[in-house]
């Protein structure tokens, strides 16, 4: 398992490294000019040349692209911000935690909600509790995120005045944004969790279980739900992987500095350090989270953790074979 | 049907139906027959006559949205098993009555470890502790031929036949009184039939448990049963002792199947197959189910509801026209 | 069959509703969006207004608060004294630092300079007070004027400081500035307020080159930043400038506590003005402006404060060889008369801005006021409908390229329907803020553009913006819209020279340019600002942001 765990890490490098020329490229390309946007819209076409003279802009694409692999592979340096004085590193790290916090509660409400709404909705199929989950998921998927935002503002915050509508601080500020967010998850989770629960449920294993004598409750938990794990568990992980990408939408309506923000804005100004930077910074979060799932995968079933050992075990095999 | 006994399992007028898309399937219309203690009954007939329906339903473990088990009685040692509550019947499920599936790579939780999976029902079924239950589960994994080392191993590692073994051994584990086996064999190659089936008599004769061996196979049925019910379109055509229906079936869809088994002895180019398809059980037939396929029906059989007629000792047939039949044979041999 | 029938007709149904609410939706999150960036441009716009029936005087001596909450579109992100212009920086620019001097009403005064005189055409001397210290307590001498000015050249964030050559200090409180060339009208006051000034011993002092801790010589510190959510500001008590009489509209510090509130969504502004979160913003999306109104639901205890902007909307011909207007005088006229100015601003302002007479607008102190009284392509559709009978149009797809944020969208749709009326057909083409600035230079990208410009000071520097050819030679040819006109360029140059400066100048190129029809402007929009009764007066800077410390407040 070791060996599969590290052999997922190593690969991540080339990943990554994929990822930097790609996005380094699509900015390079990208029309719009930093400098311009740094020095105003009354700049004359002279001032604005110097800044780009002066900010490394006008080097050809090679020695650009060089120079920044340099910078991040060799020095794990992301850069500075055209805009901010501040290195691309600190900003992110400095928004970090908030929307690690959204997405941590958003996962949690996921889970916690998302997973027995689905699993009721299973067992108790073409029923009431069905419907009504299905009503909720259908919901989840249609409401746009925006405006659900705006309604609870509307209603908690300024209608009743129990949260406030904007800004971080105290726990309370993330409640509305967690509520907003986590809707459309919740969605999903519980439809994927129905699914998968009751693909499951039609299994031969099922009715074995149920020919042994054990009871409706200990036939879902331990028989049905381990084996439906695996979509749900992928559910769950790409789901944050999103999330910790930060959610711009909501993290616009209610001004929390994320990291959603922070490289959605420097995309309109073209701050391509913090654009690549953030990019970077998501994909070696994602591969993270990826790999983490796919660990987790070995655990919920061992036809998977055989896999992933046996592809080695068979190299061994050949290599032994091939003497 | 039965001897004067009071028979261990008892099954009378048992009527199921499925409902799919509106429409009613008459899975099992009226089947009824018994079996003593320590005896194994065969359940013949094509794929979708009903025969695991039948299983299931004694086992109440239809699948009760599309099922439903409309009329009938099934007795185990005297009590309505329909009657029960469900939590009663629980207690029945893998203790009295216990029950062998046809596939067995689909029939074990592959995420569970398989002795865990032997080890659950003895422990739900038994007051024992947790590590006496590990303990029985491994003797009854070196019972069915499996090393007690390979408790903790995964279903994926086993192959399809020591997957049936595992399933054999869950189904014994608690001693049932009554196992259903349905079609155990029929996902295994050949000469691995041979070894679970040897293992099945084994274990049937040392515990001394009844069975309802559910076949299509009439080798098996040989080699393991008692009294024989041949099941067409739900209903039991046929009824008898091995020697009866071997040495004298008299129901044309009995004959027919015979009739159909390669014979190692003669020389022939075709094998003789009954002409026809199974009814539709959303719309059977009037009359005889059998009559659009059979060689020798005539009016009357699509009219006329026909019903099992006794013909000597447990022998019985459900047809208008047996004794012709009977003749027919006693001329040509 | 039936049923599935109806279910396939049941999934195309949702999937129609869904695919249209998501545009919606997406529509209103960009335009609100839209809303809520107004570009990023420097606002450039005239004196110090108020507004109110209060006169600029009375704000000075207005009432004083304890705190003032204001709502900002945006993070400054970076606070430092000469980083890169954003909209969240400019929004606290004037609260944080002081410059050499301010204007208000048109009239130039000095702030850290007591007085300056020009020693040759080339040189400027400025003398300082002599009491200047920071809100740190640093004094401020020349020494630390000179290592503004020269830090921030470095910074090559300013191309209007290029023309300094150098900065000296001749003694303590004297500094003299030397520039390359003659400076034009104008030029010196906006040099003098393009740098912000601070003490060396502060700025080398700062961890972050002040981008989180600034130290001006505003009477306002930074006490608090979260970034991306708040700064507050609180008044040190200590401010230097001691004699009441000598301070003026920027540097008014009124109220103790400042804080900003950066709220990223429209309509979010409105919801803070709403519970009172927030006590004044300029933010609130227009379709919310009327809630706080006369008669509005929110009403009570709250105004709306409503200024004319100084940006004026602009249309531009596409003035290069291959453009169809080129030799096409007729043509150029044509869409001219075709526009009826007023209907623009009923159709994006409810009439609350003004139609202008001019390239520029009437609220620069050099506008010749006669102007109001001269034809300038007033609206007359069979006056058009002749020009372009006499043009060669030949009926092709005409391209109106402009910046879509604010207003333009608006104006740029009313203008198609508008040269839609005299049978020109016109296709609009949106860019973004980043786009818009490098297409307008892309002769073979558009045929007319839609931009809006605005200065400071004087008329004759916003025309510079699109009509100084010496500044945009290098890469249009010409002037900003490819115009290649001798007669043009003299005439701007003589506007501009500090010697032939003056009322016939300006006459002049006004003249020239309404002959000539190379661009002309449209409308002048307003600017709203909601905020509740605490405030009595609204100030803003010359870019139209809030100056909180010189509003006046409520006893």
């Amino acid at each position: 398992m070791w060996k599969y765990i590290v052999k997922r890490l190593l690969w991540m490098i080339p990943v990554l490294l994929g990822i930097a020329i790609v996005i380094f490229t699509i900015m390079y390309f990208c029309p719009g000019d930093p400098a311009a946007s740094i020095l105003g819209n009354s700049a004359t076409p002279a001032a604005i040349e110097e800044k780009r003279i002066e900010m490394g802009l006008n080097r050809p694409y090679m020695v650009r692209l060089l120079d920044y692999l340099n910078q991040v592979f060799l020095h794990f340096d992301l850069g500075t911000s055209y805009f901010q004085n501040q290195s691309v590193m600190s900003g992110i790290l400095y928004r970090l935690p908030y929307t690690f916090m959204i997405a941590i509660i958003c996962m949690l409400l996921q889970i916690l909600i998302g997973t027995p709404l689905g699993i009721t909705a299973a067992v108790h199929q073409n029923g009431i509790a069905d419907r009504i989950c299905m009503v909720i998921a259908l919901a989840g998927v249609s409401i746009p995120g925006f405006w659900l935002a705006m309604m609870l503002v509307l209603l908690f915050a300024v209608r009743l005045g129990w949260l406030p509508p904007y800004g971080v601080g105290g726990l309370q500020y993330f409640i509305l944004p967690c509520i907003a967010n986590a809707f459309a998850g919740i969605a999903s989770q519980a439809r994927q969790t129905r699914s998968s629960m009751l693909e499951v449920i039609r299994s031969d294993y099922i009715v074995t279980a149920r020919a042994k004598g054990l009871s409706e409750r200990e036939i879902l938990y331990k028989h049905a739900l381990p084996n439906a794990l695996i979509p749900i568990i992928t559910v769950v992980g790409n789901g944050m992987g999103m999330m910790l990408g930060g959610t711009v939408v909501i993290e616009s309506v209610f001004s929390i500095p994320g990291i959603g923000m922070y490289t959605t804005s420097a995309i309109n100004n073209r701050d391509y350090p913090v654009v690549m930077g953030g990019v970077l910074f998501l994909g070696a979060l994602f591969s993270l989270i990826m790999l983490l799932v796919d660990v987790i995968y070995a655990y919920v079933d061992p036809r998977i953790k055989a896999q992933y050992e046996g592809q080695q075990k068979s190299w061994k095999r050949r290599k032994r074979a091939n003497g | 049907m039965g001897k004067s006994e009071v028979p261990f399992i008892e099954v009378k007028n048992l009527k199921v139906h499925y409902t799919s898309e509106g429409r009613k399937i008459h899975a099992v219309n009226q089947v009824s027959f018994s079996l003593q203690k320590g005896e194994t009954l065969g359940l013949v007939g094509e794929t979708g006559a009903g025969k695991t329906t039948i299983a299931k339903s004694i086992l109440r473990i239809l699948p009760e949205p599309p099922a439903r088990i409309e009329d009938g009685e099934i007795f185990l040692e005297g009590t309505d098993l329909l009657k029960l509550a469900e939590d009663e019947m629980r207690k029945i499920r893998g203790r009295k009555i216990a029950m062998i599936f046809q596939d067995p790579m689909t029939a074990l939780n592959p995420v569970m470890r398989v002795g865990k999976q032997i080890a659950e029902g003895i422990a739900l079924h038994e007051k024992v502790s947790a590590r006496e239950a590990e303990e029985k589960a491994k003797k009854m994994l070196e019972m069915v031929g499996i090393p007690g080392s390979r408790y903790r191993d995964y279903p994926h590692q086993f192959s399809g036949g020591m997957k049936q073994r595992v399933v054999i051994a869950m189904a014994l584990s608690c001693s049932p009184d009554l196992l259903l086996a349905d079609e155990p064999t029929t996902a295994l190659d050949v000469t691995i039939q041979a070894q679970v089936l040897d293992i099945i008599k084994n274990l049937q004769k040392e515990f001394k448990t009844s069975m309802i061996m559910i076949t299509h196979d009439l080798g098996i049925v040989a080699e393991v049963c008692d009294n024989v019910a041949v099941i067409y379109a739900g209903q039991v055509v046929e009824y008898g002792s091995r020697e009866e229906i071997f040495d004298n079936p008299l129901h044309p869809y009995t004959i027919g199947l015979f009739g159909s088994l390669p014979d190692i002895n003669s020389d022939v180019e075709r094998l003789s197959p009954i002409m026809g398809m199974p009814p539709d059980p959303a719309n059977l037939p009037g009359g005889c189910a059998f009559s659009p396929r059979c060689p020798y029906a005539d009016e009357t059989c699509k009219n006329t509801d026909v019903k099992l007629d006794a013909i000597d000792g447990t022998h019985s047939c459900r047809c208008l026209h047996w004794r012709r039949t009977a003749q027919m044979k006693a001329e040509t041999s | 069959m039936k049923r599935r029938k109806l279910a396939l007709a049941l999934a195309a149904c949702m999937m129609a509703t869904v695919v249209f609410t998501g545009c919606g939706s997406g529509a209103k999150q960009e335009s609100t969006q839209a809303a809520a960036e107004p570009a990023k441009e420097e606002l450039q716009s005239q004196s110090n207004e108020t507004m109110g029936e209060a006169d600029t005087q009375t704000a000075i001596s207005g009432g004083k608060a304890d705190s003032v909450t204001v709502g900002i579109m945006s993070d400054p992100e970076n606070m430092g004294p000469w980083s890169g212009m954003s909209q969240g920086r400019i929004a606290v620019l004037f609260t944080t630092y002081e410059y050499m001097i301010t204007r208000e009403n048109g009239m130039a005064y000095g702030v850290l300079a007591k007085n300056w005189v020009q020693a040759d055409p080339k040189t400027y001397q400025v003398e300082l007070y002599d009491y200047i210290h920071d809100a740190k307590g640093n004094p401020l001498t020349a020494s630390d004027i000179v290592f503004s000015f020269e830090s921030a050249i470095a910074t090559k964030n300013y191309g209007k400081l290029s023309v300094i050559d150098s900065v000296t200090a001749i003694d303590d409180y004297n500094v003299e500035f030397s520039f390359n060339k003659e400076l034009e009208i104008g030029e010196f006051e906006n040099i003098m307020l393009e740098c912000a000034i601070v003490t060396q011993a502060a700025y080398e002092a700062s961890p972050d080159q002040m981008a989180t801790t600034p130290v001006g010589t505003s009477a306002y510190l930074v006490e608090k930043y979260v970034p991306g959510s708040e700064i507050i500001m609180k008044d040190t008590g200590n401010y230097w400038q001691t004699d009441e009489s000598l301070v003026h509209g920027t540097s008014v510090h009124n109220v103790s506590e400042i804080k900003f509130s950066v709220i990223t969504e429209a309509s979010q502004h409105t919801v803070a003005l709403q519970t009172g979160a927030v006590d004044i913003s300029n933010g609130v999306p227009d379709t919310d402006i009327s809630k706080f109104g006369e008669g509005g639901e929110f009403s009570e205890g709250n105004a709306v404060g409503v200024v004319l902007d100084n940006l004026t909307y602009d249309v531009e011909y596409n003035m290069s060889d291959s453009s169809v207007f080129k030799e096409d005088e007729n043509l150029r006229f044509a869409l001219a008369y075709a526009i009826d100015k007023e209907g623009v601003n009923i159709g994006a302002f409810n009439g609350n801005g003004v139609t202008v007479k001019d390239f520029a607008n009437a609220t620069y102190p050099d506008y010749n006021p006669e102007w109001d009284n001269e034809e300038y392509y007033d609206y007359d559709v069979d006056k058009a409908k002749e020009y372009l009978a006499q043009s060669a149009y030949d009926g092709r797809t005409l391209r109106l390229e402009y910046i879509s944020s604010g207003m333009s969208e608006m104006i740029a749709q009313l203008l198609q329907a508008y040269w839609g009326q005299i049978g020109v057909n016109v296709e609009l083409i949106g860019y973004d803020q980043m786009m818009g600035q490098q297409e307008q230079y892309n002769a073979d990208g558009f045929d007319i553009l839609l931009k809006s410009t605005g200065s400071t000071d004087y008329i004759v520097n916003q025309w510079k913006l699109c009509w100084d050819a010496r500044d945009y030679r290098e890469i249009t040819g010409g002037t900003a819209n490819f115009v290649v006109d001798e007669e043009l360029d003299r005439l701007m140059q003589a506007a501009l020279s500090t010697d032939t400066y003056g009322p016939e100048s300006i006459e002049a190129f006004h003249d020239y340019l309404v002959e000539k029809c190379y661009g002309y402007g449209v409308v002048e929009g307003p600017i709203n600002i909601v905020h509740s009764d605490k405030i009595t007066n609204v100030a803003l800077d010359i870019r139209k942001q809030i100056l909180p410390g010189a509003c006046s407040y409520a006893q």
